[in-house]
């Protein structure tokens, strides 16, 4: 596995433990702590893939989500939520603001790689 | 000699009011004024030189005066009553007042015409039997009193036998004591004399009689009718009865001072509007809501009404519907809308609407929710900041529980690529112990949700083969685990309409607890489906339950005893969940257990109907239609 992530967390454990078992899976992590940092970083680097918190200070994760997916430079870059919030109509909203995948904490790892993989390795057709 | 008076006073002299002739002293006449004139029938020129004696007998007496009668010493001044002959050929009868002057040296006659009323002259038979018919058949009562005799009946007529439902024959010479109560008697023979002595108006108030026929509300008309020398000798009286009217009246005060007292007492605001939108009828409850006395609202136009904000359109659109006849026959609208900061439920309904030309007024009553509507919208604030809270508890619970989840899998991963074999249990136990949490958060949700209604039921037909297919996939570790056997065995006679997810909820906890409290026994799921009822059943041959828990087990954080959690771990909230979802569906679910006997639980559910979703109500200002 490779390819750059961006992996927009607030709280340092879960940014700390999913940098590190990520790094473990081939990945490049990049971090954002903030809905404002996510957008701003995302532009500059451009990353393979993002991961995104929802209750992030100053923009929250759906908002930046928005952004990203309205701003053509940024909009082809896959995003999954990855969130505590983990009501169906959570999962509708991230959708709606333009999310590509969505994963409750606590993540279930292997899950998310794999989602993670897809998005990044479209099946190529037969 | 003309002096300036003489043309008006000639002038004046000819529209005298009564007649007058100047006779010469040959006994013509010189000249008539206008009175004399029109009252003679002649033309002025006809009477100029007309002997007097072609126009009365006493011409003679007429010419003395003026001097050249036969009598010796003629009288200056006299007067007389004569018939006079007029122009058409017939007669007037005049009092003539005589008086002589003298023109120059020429003594002449001044006469004044002063008609008197003739004497009736006596009636022809005919004319007798006409008048007596006429007032025999008179429709209304008519009655004569001989004043001197103490006001007794002298006649009545056929109206007057009918009203009091008498012959005459038994009141003639009698009086009012005769046929009516003292009192009323009284009353009567007061007021004949007062009219009697000019004290009274000849027509008389409606007053109440006790007749033979009940009561009646009798008015008279009276007049007084002269003897011979001009003295009151008679009165007669006209009856007409006004009983209808008067109880036709009375009923309407009564309905009035009714509606009245209804309007002034009831709890709910009333008014009617007329077609054009004006308040016709108003009562107090309406006034205070819109600050207002009764009086100062009625004859204001609906629209002015001090509505709540947004509100005015409901108003026009539901009122304006009713005003407009588009309200269906006999039905009544309702809807919900504040006026003057109380909260009413009101219900619309049109008057006399047999078609869009008939519409009379429109009936609008408000019932006073403001109480219930204040408890509703704290429930559902109360209900909102439960589910915020629990949503934001979910959250908070998380995301520590995703770092020790997650430490702990990436440690026992490591542990396991360093050989470090003796960590990897107590890393797999704390997973454990994480996970289970998880699942007592993700189930204390599912319940919260339930139990505040927030729950969406939803029906569908559902492939049960594979919903029992899933149920035995997700079940499978846990069955084996313990190693016990599984067996589905069941009757499909209908299609199964229910909420497919809520259903494998509930079947997949039954399963998995039968499995936890099973050790190498069998596990069983039943099912009959037909068309009216669902019924599933899960039977184990397990540790069993005793009788006196039965009751508690479907209480949240209960199991069988305290000691369960420790030995069989579970979360306590698995049965209190799926009783909820059970009732959510309509259905209900029951246990049969033994210690040592295994245990069967059991649900029952309704065929494809959604009686768990809360009742609807009317929303705020909105409209509906009460058949």
């Amino acid at each position: 596995m490779s390819g750059r992530l961006l992996l927009v967390e607030d709280n340092e454990l879960n940014r700390d433990m999913l940098t590190r078992r990520l790094a473990r899976a081939g990945y490049d992590i990049a971090h954002a702590g903030d809905g404002e940092a996510a957008i701003a970083t995302a532009r500059r680097l451009r990353p393979d893939l993002i991961l995104m918190d929802i209750s992030i200070p100053k923009v929250d994760g759906y908002e930046a989500t928005r952004q990203l997916k309205a701003d053509p430079a940024t909009a082809q870059i896959p995003v999954i939520v990855l969130t505590a919030h983990a009501l169906p109509e959570d999962e509708q909203t991230a959708r709606r603001a333009g999310a590509n995948d969505f994963a409750t904490k606590p993540v279930d790892f292997n899950a998310l790689l794999e989602k993670i993989s897809a998005l990044l390795e479209p099946p190529t057709p037969a | 000699m003309m002096s300036e008076t003489v043309l008006p006073l000639l002038e004046a002299v000819s529209h005298l009011p009564d007649g007058l002739l100047i006779v010469d002293g040959s006994g013509h006449i010189v000249y008539a004024n206008r009175t004399a004139v029109e009252m003679l029938g002649y033309a002025a020129p006809e009477l100029g030189d007309m002997p007097l004696s072609d126009l009365t007998s006493c011409s003679a007496e007429v010419e003395a005066v003026a001097g050249h009668g036969a009598h010796g010493d003629p009288p200056a001044e006299f007067s007389l009553t004569t018939d006079l002959c007029c122009k058409p050929g017939h007669q007037i009868r005049c009092e003539l007042v005589v008086r002589r002057f003298h023109h120059g040296e020429q003594p002449h006659a001044l006469v004044l015409l002063k008609p008197v009323p003739a004497p009736v002259g006596p009636l022809s038979e005919g004319d007798e039997r006409l008048l007596f018919n006429i007032v025999e058949n008179f429709p209304m009562a008519v009655l004569l009193k001989d004043i001197d005799h103490g006001f007794r009946y002298a006649r009545v007529n056929k109206g007057f036998e009918s009203m009091f439902d008498v012959t005459r024959d038994m009141i003639l010479g009698r009086t009012e004591r005769d046929i009516l109560p003292k009192e009323e008697a009284e009353i009567i023979t007061e007021y004949y004399r007062e009219i009697v002595g000019g004290n009274n108006t000849l027509q008389g108030t409606v007053q109440p009689l006790t007749t033979n026929r009940g009561r009646r509300f009798v008015r008279s008309f009276n007049n007084i009718i002269p003897d011979e020398s001009g003295g009151p000798k008679y009165i007669l009286s006209v009856l007409e009865d006004r009983t209808d009217e008067v109880m036709r009246e009375r009923h309407a005060r009564i309905q009035s001072a009714r509606m009245e007292n209804y309007l002034r007492v009831a709890d709910s605001a009333l008014m009617d509007i007329n077609r054009t939108g004006i308040i016709v009828t108003a009562n107090e409850k309406l006034a205070a809501a819109c600050g207002a006395s009764v009086a100062n609202l009625v004859g204001r136009d609906f629209r002015d009404m001090p509505f709540g904000d947004d509100e005015h359109r409901v108003w026009i659109t539901v009122l304006g519907a009713a005003l407009q006849g588009r309200q269906s026959e006999g039905a009544v609208d309702t809807f919900e809308a504040s006026l003057g900061g109380i909260y009413f439920r009101w219900k619309v309904l049109a008057n006399e609407h047999r078609s869009r030309d008939e519409i009379f007024s429109v009936t609008v009553v408000g019932e006073d929710i403001t109480e219930i509507n204040q408890r509703r919208l704290e429930a559902e604030r109360a209900n909102r900041s439960k589910s915020e809270f629990l949503a934001n508890m979910s959250h908070e619970l998380r995301t520590p529980l995703n770092a020790i989840i997650g430490y702990s899998e990436m440690l026992q991963e490591l542990a396991g690529e360093d050989g470090r074999t003796e960590d990897i249990g107590d890393l797999q136990r704390i997973i454990g112990a994480g996970r289970h949490l998880l699942g007592l958060i993700n189930q204390i949700l599912d319940l919260a949700k339930i139990e505040s209604g927030r729950t969406d039921v939803d029906i569908e037909q559902v492939n049960l083969h594979e919903l029992l297919e899933d149920i035995r996939n997700v079940g499978a570790r846990m069955i084996e685990a313990n190693g016990n056997e599984y067996l589905v065995q069941g009757r499909l006679s209908s299609p199964l309409f229910t909420d497919e997810l809520k259903l494998k909820q509930v079947l997949l906890n039954l399963v998995t607890n039968a499995a936890k409290f099973t050790q190498n026994g069998k596990i069983v799921l039943r099912y009959e489906v037909d068309a009216a009822d669902v019924r599933f059943s899960v039977t184990d041959t397990g540790v069993g339950i005793p009788k006196e828990a039965h009751s508690r087990i479907f209480d949240a954080f209960t199991q069988a005893d305290g000691s369960t959690t420790r030995q069989f771990g579970g979360t306590g909230l698995g049965l209190a969940i799926c009783r909820r979802l059970c009732e959510a569906l309509g259905g209900s679910i029951a246990v049969d257990s033994a210690p040592g006997k295994g245990s069967s639980f059991t649900i029952v559910l309704p065929q494809g109907r959604a009686p768990g979703r809360a009742a609807e109500r009317p929303a705020r200002a909105e409209v509906g239609t009460m058949p």
